[in-house]
């Protein structure tokens, strides 16, 4: 499962990088809801994490079972959001595809889980404190 | 952009969807309006929007920054032709122009622009209070 | 804050110190208990780091649990560390008596 180093406070602050940028997009696509041709986008990095952390914890079979040694160390700290285009989706009569109602969906969701990660953080901080202060 | 670029995003709409409300009652308020001197009918406005880019040296690209009015034109299509034979613009057939605006469809306009202007207010304050909350962050 | 409400958290610790065994049960020493209390946060650590795993991988579907593992983590390491000075305390007494 899950190796026990992956709670701490950069892994946190990845998240709230990605949170950020998340709102940036979102807005933006909000901001564009009635631009002619515009195609929305979204931020990709919850399952990038996923899959950094199950390769670092060993959750490849291929590091066991197969001669060629492949490296997943690390690949957790290269892990970064990334900005996709929703290209696919379908849109209206003047090429604009933004979903208003998704989008305030997203926005909401977004903001709390950007309020959980600060928590959390302010979190691991206080216990540094505390360990540090007796 | 720079410091809480996101929000710089939400006042680009802001301004964006202002004008076009603006655009809009300007054509409610001249719907019935005729030059009188000239008999020349107003005619209807539309702004046209665009994406609004800044350039991202970080990332050497044009990254999406928002929306802009790009142009306010004005609508080509057909004015009105009312019957008003006692009008001194009465053409041979006895109709007069008038503006090409049809207020319903003005309505209509004007209330999707309102949505949309509401929707970005909404996007703004989220940016804020997420902003808020990081603020707080204390051991 | 309700004595209730801390005995309720002590209960959680004791109950932890229970699963350890009889035998370090009845011997109730500073030293075991110290340990017994590292060894509740390295427990509640752990399933804050994995509680916020799952809220950074998107696979937790409320906020409470993370928030309420954060705040047993936090608790813990109090905990521990006031007993660690409790210990001390006592010892530098025990030392200081006149014999």
């Amino acid at each position: 499962m899950l190796n026990d180093a992956f709670g701490g406070i950069d892994l946190l602050q990845k998240g709230l990088d990605a949170a950020w940028t998340r709102n940036s997009v979102i807005t933006n696509n909000i901001a564009n809801v009635d631009t002619p041709g515009f195609k929305s986008s979204k931020v990709e990095f919850e399952s990038s994490l996923k899959q950094a952390m199950e390769a670092e914890s060993g959750g490849f079979r291929a590091k066991t079972t197969r001669p060629e040694h492949y490296d997943f160390s690390g690949s957790v700290e290269k892990v970064k959001p990334a900005i996709v285009s929703n290209n696919d989706t379908s849109y209206r009569a003047d090429g604009n595809n933004v979903d208003i109602d998704y989008e305030s969906v997203e926005l909401a969701r977004n903001t709390y889980w950007y309020y959980a990660l600060i928590e959390q953080i302010s979190s691991e901080f206080a216990k540094l404190k505390t360990a540090i202060n007796g | 952009m720079g410091f809480l670029s996101s929000i710089d995003i939400s006042g680009s709409a802001l301004t964006a969807q202002r004008l076009r409300m603006d655009v809009i009652s300007a054509n409610i308020a001249n719907a019935e309006t005729v030059d009188p001197v000239t008999g020349e009918p107003y005619r209807r406005r539309v702004v046209e929007l665009s994406e609004r880019k800044s350039f991202s040296a970080e990332l050497n690209q044009a990254m999406s920054a928002g929306v802009k009015v790009s142009r306010i034109v004005e609508d080509a299509s057909d004015f009105e032709l009312i019957y008003d034979p006692d009008s001194p613009f009465a053409d041979a057939n006895g109709y007069v122009r008038m503006p090409n605006v049809d207020e319903v469809e003005e309505l209509i306009d004007l209330i999707s622009a309102t949505r949309s202007y509401e929707a970005n207010v909404t996007a703004l304050n989220a940016t804020k209070s997420m902003a808020l909350k990081a603020l707080e962050i204390r051991g | 804050m309700s004595v209730e409400s801390i005995k309720g958290v002590m209960s959680s610790a004791q109950a932890f110190s229970q699963t350890q065994g009889a035998t370090q049960k009845s011997q109730a020493n500073f030293s075991n208990i110290l340990s017994e209390a590292i060894d509740y946060v390295k427990q509640t650590e752990a399933e804050a780091a994995k509680a916020n795993a799952a809220l950074l991988t998107g696979e937790s579907t409320d906020l409470h649990t993370a928030l309420i593992a954060a705040q047993k983590a936090e608790i813990a390491i109090s905990y521990t560390v006031e007993i660690r000075n409790r210990v001390l305390e006592a010892y530098n007494n025990i030392m200081n008596m006149q014999v």
